[in-house]
């Protein structure tokens, strides 16, 4: 499900997918997270979107690399890209998922959608 | 035209060493004032330190940050150590090494954090702001959160400048540019100073020395910029490099060198930041290069001898006075190897004060 929350229509606080993505590219996102099983403890799917080089392409319009997506069994999932770190004060990370969890970064490193450098990188926040 | 090729062999094995942490996974590695060697943190938030010859010589049993995040960011003052993960900041005053002491935890996720001449913290919190909180004695003061007024900023690395009598700060902002502020001065009047271009996005930021206010910045294709003062120069000296490949990670100053870690290699480019504070016309003329292609993760100098590159698997110590020295010199054949700005976009600059919000955080 494409929001417009975070494609612009939201508040400043609203993470944002950045507009050089295509919905086809934001959604292979999805896709790729779906088929490999890229959970965190909460049920919640993390994706990136590698370039034909391997680096890693920027999901949101705060250079976001990684971008959750939450929802129901029954219900439309969405997604944005999320923070690498928690920036934000606590009362505010309510409507949105905090920075993923290592065995978010485990998982990806482990179907290959990313590098140990790259893993290690993203892990202590930083982009790759 | 004449084309010098940066060296591309890899250093000789008496100029590096392979520093190992066996069950301790390096996230980030730098300086240790307290022993003159080095400092580690982990990926499960724990801190190790070593000698300069990387003999380990403590190992924190626990982590210091209660998250067990990654380490990013180790800072020493005094008596007290700060470390930084994406969760939070952990301020341990009254032992050096994290072992006793008294431990402040601050629930703000951060980038790094660095200790200024006076004893301040400084954090960068991305969008969150930058952090700054002044160590006294056993207690703290309130944290004081710096944003720019109606500017969406993301404070994503700093560095102290170090300039003799104030507490000068230059950030990477990635889009934002780079932003120079003078926390020394009151509050109601703290200038800020931003550095910017059109898609530029700025990943790193290192101080030039000398007791100046110069600064040379990377943005994450690899362009640097240099200003001989963060605090006012509104022009700015732009160098693309044709031979640097990858995602620009890290840019450090030594000896007048600045060093370049990148996803695909590390480069020392020879005399940029010393050519440039002489004044020469460093975008259009040579800059002699030399490269190590590398995997790396991080980098950090240690002092003014050792760089420190957090690989995968370790830890390789270099030795500046040997690295630097060896293989490439210095060229300036006067030939445009060196690529004028690929982008016309001009440099803009704002001229602003921070708006500053003092926060109190409970001891943990």
């Amino acid at each position: 499900m494409f929001t417009g929350k975070h494609h612009g229509g939201g508040t400043a606080e609203d993470a944002c997918w950045s507009a050089q993505l295509t919905p086809d590219e934001e959604f292979a996102v999805f896709d790729t997270s779906d088929a490999l099983d890229i959970l965190d403890d909460g049920g919640r799917f993390y994706g990136v979107l590698p370039d034909p080089s391997g680096d890693l392409r920027e999901l949101g319009t705060w250079q976001q690399q990684i971008a959750v997506f939450t929802g129901t069994e029954t219900g439309p999932w969405h997604g944005y890209p999320v923070w690498p770190v928690d920036d934000m004060a606590p009362p505010n990370r309510s409507t949105q998922a905090a920075r993923p969890s290592k065995i978010v970064f485990d998982a990806l490193e482990a179907n290959g959608l990313i590098t140990p450098r790259q893993r290690r990188r993203l892990y202590k926040g930083k982009h790759t | 035209m004449i084309q010098v090729a940066p060296d591309t062999s890899s250093p000789a094995p008496s100029e590096w060493r392979t520093i190992r942490t066996p069950g301790f996974e390096v996230s980030w590695t730098g300086y240790c004032p307290l022993n003159e060697g080095f400092c580690f943190g982990s990926d499960d938030g724990r801190i190790l330190t070593s000698d300069a010859e990387g003999t380990v010589q403590h190992v924190a049993k626990d982590a210091l940050a209660p998250s067990r995040e990654a380490i990013n960011g180790i800072a020493f003052s005094g008596d007290s150590i700060a470390a930084s993960t994406r969760s939070e900041i952990v301020i341990v005053s009254g032992a050096g090494d994290g072992r006793t002491g008294s431990r402040f935890v601050i629930p703000r996720g951060a980038h790094g954090v660095v200790s200024m001449a006076s004893g301040l913290w400084v954090a960068p919190l991305g969008r969150g702001g930058l952090l700054t909180m002044a160590p006294k004695g056993r207690s703290h003061e309130p944290a004081t959160i710096h944003t720019i007024g109606g500017l969406p900023t993301n404070f994503y690395e700093t560095v102290r400048v170090p300039v003799a009598g104030k507490d000068v700060v230059a950030c990477a902002a990635r889009l934002g540019g780079v932003i120079g502020i003078e926390l020394s001065t009151p509050s109601s009047v703290r200038p800020v100073f931003s550095l910017s271009r059109q898609g530029m996005d700025v990943v790193d930021v290192c101080a030039l020395g000398g007791g100046s206010l110069a600064v040379a910045a990377v943005g994450r294709d690899g362009t640097i910029v240099l200003s001989r003062n963060v605090l006012s120069d509104a022009s700015p000296a732009t160098v693309k490099l044709p031979y640097v490949q990858g995602i620009a990670y890290r840019l450090l100053h030594a000896r007048g060198d600045l060093i370049l870690l990148t996803s695909k290699a590390l480069y020392a480019l020879h005399g940029l930041a010393a050519r440039f504070l002489a004044g020469e016309d460093v975008e259009h003329r040579v800059t002699a290069g030399k490269c190590w292609p590398v995997e790396a993760v991080d980098a950090n100098l240690a002092g003014d001898r050792w760089l420190l590159i957090v690989l995968v698997d370790g830890v390789v110590r270099i030795d500046l006075d040997r690295w630097l020295l060896s293989g490439a010199t210095h060229a300036d054949l006067g030939d445009p190897l060196l690529a004028p700005s690929p982008s016309e976009a001009a440099w803009e600059t704002s001229e602003t004060y921070s708006e500053e919000t003092e926060t109190s955080f409970a001891f943990a």
